[in-house]
């Protein structure tokens, strides 16, 4: 049964061959699938990968040996992990190496003619000089709701510092102005446009400038009273249930919300009560409340029915 | 960052005089320090790569700048490429679908 694990066959060489038949096969494998010449192929460099390591173990004589007597298996010595060039030659700092005789945006002129197709010598870029750039970024509830400065490098490796305004919306795009790509022919940059997404927080929600959130209280807090710490987009605050809290009760943080943009102050934070039971019944509690029920005679539905 | 002595004892068949040589030759460039040099990730990455393309695939030294230049022209414009795709994919549904069904016609020799 064939092994494709077995080095033999990786290198395509009978167990017999000569030291001299394996240096031959594996480089002419090396020179088909060796990683830098070949950066989009990632096959490539798994299988050289797998080649390497079998003609590691075969160009050893003590190891070839060793593995032929079934003493280590193909695995046994995988040799140390090194560096492609490739991962840096597709990156922004394989700029340093670009041949010294070309200007990248003539370059990147002469790409858009070669794969887009310009059939006269019309200049595609006459109306758009000044090119911009566009961007998109991923930002917290929080720092969405205070705002602030971010350090962030693009998927095209430019890297900006974007003023996060205060208050910022969901999909909200801000307009860095004069960091777009470099213009053509001297002409200035374009500007640079950054799409805003905000992700959701787990317990503050957004609604305008007010922010809104649900806090469960036991039983015994909403009976009587506590001070609970809830979160707010400044930190966290202590908010104060006074005895007798219900369900649906809605406390109010003042100037905890979001600073309108418009009229510079803030909005509020909401807190909904609800009052919750322990997941597991509490055969204690049950006991107290069966007594209790019996001389505190309280009907909450009697309001509805009109009988108060 | 490497150190010339640390990245010749790291790559076999290197030694201080062919590493000399090749940052001569401008085909890999580290940073000077002092009367040394300091090899980054990419440096130390292409020097096992010019050790690769010597060693391994055999070719001979005055060879060496045809395939690097190749290989640097090719990187070139997959990082052109990798641009160009970066701002296309950022464009409205309806331009990169019209981008991607022109570009797949003039690819497949279609074009007038």
């Amino acid at each position: 049964m064939p092994n494709p694990r077995d080095p033999y066959e990786l290198l395509g060489v009978k167990p017999s061959a000569s030291d001299e038949e394996i240096r031959l096969a594996y480089r002419k494998l090396a020179k088909e699938l060796h990683p830098d010449l070949n950066p989009g192929n990632a096959q490539a460099e798994a299988r050289f990968k797998n080649v390497s390591q079998a003609y590691g173990l075969l160009s050893d004589t003590e190891k070839r040996q060793q593995y032929d007597a079934g003493q280590i298996d193909a695995d046994g010595h995988e040799r140390p992990e090194r560096p492609f060039y490739r991962t840096y030659g597709d990156g922004a700092e394989g700029a340093r190496y670009a041949p010294a005789s070309e200007v990248d945006e003539e370059v990147l002129q002469d790409l858009f003619g070669n794969i887009f197709g310009r059939h006269s010598n019309a200049d595609p870029f006459a109306s758009q000089r000044s090119r911009n750039a566009q961007y998109s970024m991923q930002v917290s509830f929080v720092e969405a709701a205070k705002g602030g400065t971010k350090r962030v490098t693009m998927p095209d490796g430019k890297v900006l510092d974007i003023s996060i305004p205060e208050g910022c919306e969901q999909s909200q795009t801000l307009r860095l102005k004069g960091q777009g790509s470099p213009g053509i022919e001297g002409k200035p940059p374009g500007d640079a446009y950054v799409r805003i997404t905000i992700d959701s927080h787990p317990v503050l929600r957004r609604d305008g400038n007010d922010i809104h959130m649900e806090l469960p209280i036991g039983l015994h807090e909403a009976v009587i009273g506590a001070t609970v710490l809830v979160p707010t987009v400044t930190g966290d605050v202590a908010l104060k249930i006074p005895p007798g809290s219900n369900s649906g009760r809605m406390m109010r943080l003042k100037g905890k919300g979001v600073r309108s943009s418009k009229s510079g102050s803030p909005g509020d934070q909401f807190v909904r009560l609800t009052v919750t039971l322990p997941d597991e019944p509490d055969e204690k509690l049950k006991e107290f409340l069966t007594e209790w029920a019996v001389d505190h005679a309280y009907d909450p539905r009697a309001q509805e029915r009109g009988e108060t | 960052m490497t150190a010339f002595q640390q990245l010749v004892e790291q790559i076999e068949e290197i030694n201080d005089e062919l590493l000399v040589s090749w940052i001569e030759e401008g085909w890999v460039r580290p940073n000077r320090v002092g009367k040394s040099y300091a090899f980054s990730d990419m440096d130390v990455a292409r020097v096992h790569m010019l050790r690769d393309i010597h060693f391994t695939l055999q070719i001979e030294i005055e060879s060496v700048p045809v395939v690097l230049n190749l290989l640097d022209q090719l990187y070139g414009h997959r990082r052109q490429l990798n641009a160009i795709s970066a701002a296309i994919a950022v464009q409205p549904e309806e331009v990169r679908q019209q981008i991607t069904e022109e570009a797949t016609r003039r690819l497949s020799g279609s074009a007038d």
